[in-house]
């Protein structure tokens, strides 16, 4: 009867305990799904696709209640569209966690996220665009033993497709906010954030012609200082000897140092950036390349762009070693001056460059970068004589009337192509000029226009680009636009790329629908290559959230 | 709070510490027994590669190394297909490519995940079947360490007049298999001089090499891309099977000299390859 007793009790509660929870519980999730219908085109190259089309397909469901949360993503690739890594094919749930927080303490199991710093020993992180989802697979701490001290601690494996990578990666993080530890410094002008983090991972040595390490650590400090108007970031990285495909198996330490100084008031703002990578590629798998098992991020010191023909020849951090500097100027010119006019100017200076770092050969009868060796030898402060990457842009954005606005840009752009794509066709010199105007009809009704230019000698020579949209918010938009190769010396490459779509939301679902073709591009990282294929064909993507 | 300082620094310590600094030598010598034993587990490498490829020349010099490592034990077999493969004015307008090639490459989708990659007896690692380089060697390692499962002996003859070949495959099955068993048989050709892209200074002029020597490239296979059933059902230990292939090379440009045939035997529903042979053509 006591047993009786006990059990009906300790059902009650549990039963109890579980009504608590669903009471509070909330479950939020978002869809996409972006299928893709080919055509075949010889002229551009798109190929015949046997199943015609393919489909790349996401959920996300997040469960929470009080101080539990748990999250699952499913995920399908009937087949996996083009461009996208092939090793994705099939579905399933490669993602799932469970996570509980008390107080100063969190616990995670399962599927996470993290980022130690600014990523240059860690960061684990989904880029869906671009196929990469390198997250870890096991467990996280994140604990705040003090005011302003906040601890982390992380081990598991990374994503593989739908399975996982070989290594295990371990890591400790601690940052302290000295401005948190009391009121007195928390009103001071100053503040100062330290923090420093251990990574390692582990993989086994099974080669059979180079004595490999099982275990590769790192280590990274770092600070942020603030003081009125200025900012001033910085993080330094250092690495142990860790021979990878990408390296090309050579046993030199890395170490990578990323540091920025900024200044910012009203209407003005500048920021200089540098950054030096020497042999930084760090991977869960020594074999791994392209976007797979990445356990660091390198940030690009260069100006994203987003208009078609800026984006032509875009830069990517080289692991191998890379100086890079950047400098971003901000001023808006004042209404009621001349260049300001009646709603002010707003102008955005920006330049970036990326050279080789100076490598010196070990001695005279080894090669630079030969296998099974150091590799090289580098000075720390020196810079390397090859450009990798420079681009210079200027981009004014003006405001005509209460209808019309405009942005305009000009870049000068020189792209490595042997060292940014791993090719052998050179370098390439562009001028880019870009004029983008939306006039505003009606409150609720606008047209957008871009016209884009590239001039450059080399590779498939000059390109023109046009582009109308309309929107009719918040539920409709319509476009149009053509990329023309019209410089390139073949007469039978001379293409349009021309592209027409619409979209349409309603609530917070969407749906949009392109129709047009898409030139050849090749991606490359750390020295292999994927082919994003041309296509020509029906794009359909739709979102919801909910 | 103090203890919990003192487990975070003994934490760190730890991890820190577990770093494996690896001093000169970094290469090993080859400590390879002398193989004694009649039969042998012999593996087949498929390196994926182009002549447009810069990265290309530095995977063969790894198959190279390892087919010194293990001699008699790999089968390597160049396949160009894809991308860098496509030909390119003037001095890429020699076409390696060829129907089996381009079928493999197709259905691995080696040549969307990018060259060099190479398949390890078709094995799936981790879901995938494509092994980059520097990987090979230790996937090769642990295939060489297990008993062998099939001993393929092969006899054949070639009419340099009709250049027809004619081989019989005698196939001992040492392991139990319960899936259909299926043999192909591949030709390869080796020292073709050509172009070859190249990025790595330590391997070889770039931005190419004029003279580069091109071995071991796929020609085409005897009995079509995926080959025949050389037993249906499933075959026990002690099973003895046969097959015999006629094959006449249309090609006069080969070079029948430097030519060679990979026989190998794999699972029908794995795909994974159990066995494999090489043999000249002449």
């Amino acid at each position: 009867m006591k047993k009786f007793f006990a059990a009906a009790f300790i059902l009650s509660s549990i039963a109890g305990a579980a009504q608590n929870v669903l009471q509070n519980a909330q479950i939020h999730g978002d869809f996409q799904t972006d299928f893709q219908y080919y055509l075949p085109d010889s002229s551009i190259g798109a190929d015949t696709v046997p199943e015609k089309l393919l489909s790349n397909g996401y959920l996300n469901l997040l469960f929470t209640s009080g101080n539990f949360s748990a999250g699952v993503r499913y995920e399908n690739y009937n087949n996996v569209m083009q461009g996208f890594d092939p090793r994705y094919k099939g579905s399933g749930i490669p993602y799932r966690f469970a996570s509980y927080s008390h107080k100063d303490f969190e616990i995670t199991a399962g599927n996470y996220y993290e980022q130690f710093g600014s990523g240059l020993l860690l960061r684990s992180y989904e880029e869906r665009s671009l196929g990469i989802d390198n997250s870890l697979d096991g467990i996280r701490i994140r604990y705040k033993p003090y005011k302003g001290i906040y601890l982390k601690g992380a081990i598991g494996q990374q994503r593989f497709f739908f399975d996982k990578g070989e290594g295990i990666v371990r890591g400790l993080d601690g940052e302290i906010n000295l401005n948190e530890f009391n009121n007195k410094w928390a009103a001071s002008k100053l503040k100062v954030t330290v923090g420093g983090s251990f990574v390692s991972k582990y993989q086994a040595d099974r080669d059979p012609i180079y004595n490999l390490p099982q275990n590769v650590g790192g280590w990274a400090v770092r600070t942020t200082l603030i003081y009125g108007n200025w900012m001033l970031n910085g993080e330094y990285a250092h690495k142990v000897n860790d021979p990878s495909t990408v390296n090309k198996m050579i046993y030199k330490p890395g170490e990578a140092l990323f540091t920025s100084l900024s200044y910012s008031k009203k209407g003005f703002g500048i920021t200089l950036s540098a950054k030096r990578i020497d042999n930084m590629n760090f991977r869960s798998d020594r074999s791994a390349t392209g976007n797979v098992l990445t356990m660091n991020y390198l940030p690009a010191l260069t100006k994203p762009h987003s208009y078609t023909l800026l984006a032509f020849y875009p830069y990517a951090s080289q692991p191998n070693g890379e100086m890079a500097f950047q400098g971003q100027l901000n001023y808006k010119i004042k209404k009621g001056t001349k260049l300001g006019g009646h709603y002010g100017t707003d102008v955005a200076v920006n330049y970036s460059r990326a050279n080789a770092i100076d490598m010196q050969k070990i001695n005279d009868s080894t090669a630079l970068m030969q296998s099974g060796t150091l590799g090289y030898t580098s000075d720390f402060f020196a810079i390397g004589d090859e450009l990798y990457f420079e681009d210079i842009n200027i981009e004014i954005s003006h405001k005509f009337s209460k209808k019309v606005k405009g942005i305009f840009t000009w870049a000068y752009l020189t792209y490595n192509s042997d060292i940014i794509e791993g090719h052998t066709d050179g370098t390439f010199y562009s001028h880019i000029g870009v004029a983008d105007v939306t006039y505003k009809i009606t409150p609720t009704k606008s047209l957008r226009m871009e016209v884009q230019h590239l001039m450059t000698k080399q590779d498939e020579k000059n390109w023109a680009n046009a582009m109308i949209e309309f929107t009719l918010a918040p539920k409709w938009f319509f476009m149009a636009g053509d990329s023309y190769n019209y410089g390139n010396p073949a007469d039978d490459k001379k293409l349009h790329y021309y592209t027409t779509g619409f979209g349409y939301t309603k609530n917070s679902s969407r749906i949009a629908i392109t129709y047009g073709k898409q030139r050849e591009g090749i991606v490359c990282v750390g020295g292999v290559c994927r082919n994003v294929p041309a296509s020509y064909g029906f794009l359909v993507t739709i979102t919801s959230n909910f | 709070m103090k203890k919990l300082f003192q487990i975070c620094i003994i934490a760190a310590i730890a991890i820190f510490t577990s770093c494996d600094v690896i001093e000169p030598p970094y290469t090993q010598t080859n400590n390879n027994p002398v193989v004694t034993d009649t039969v042998v587990r012999k593996v087949l490498l498929e390196d994926y590669t182009g002549h447009q490829c810069p990265n290309c020349p530095g995977a063969a010099i790894i198959a190279h190394e390892l087919m010194e490592l293990y001699p008699g034990k790999i089968s390597l077999i160049t396949i160009h297909a894809g991308l860098f493969a496509n030909l390119a004015s003037p001095n890429y307008m020699t076409d390696f490519r060829c129907t089996t090639g381009n079928d493999l490459n197709t259905y691995f989708g080696v040549d969307l995940i990018g060259n060099p990659n190479g398949t390890i007896n078709r094995k799936e690692y981790s879901g995938s079947r494509i092994i980059g380089p520097n990987d090979w060697a230790s996937k090769i390692a642990e295939l060489l360490m297990l008993a062998p499962e099939a001993d393929i002996n092969t006899t054949h003859t070639f009419n340099t007049t009709t250049s027809t070949i004619d081989l019989t495959a005698k196939v001992d099955v040492l392991a139990d298999f319960s899936n259909p068993i299926m043999i192909s048989a591949y030709l390869t050709e080796d020292s073709i001089v050509d172009y070859q892209k190249n990025n790595d200074p330590a391997v070889g002029t770039t931005p190419e090499i004029a003279d580069y020597v091109h071995m071991h490239v796929l020609r085409g296979s005897m009995n079509g891309t995926w080959g025949d059933t050389l037993c249906s059902g499933g075959a026990t230990v002690g099973t003895q099977l046969s097959k015999t292939l006629s094959y006449t090379v249309s090609n006069a440009s080969w070079n029948k000299d430097h030519m060679n045939i990979v026989v190998f035997i794999y699972d029908a529903a794995t795909l994974e390859i159990i066995q494999t042979e090489e043999v000249k053509l002449k």
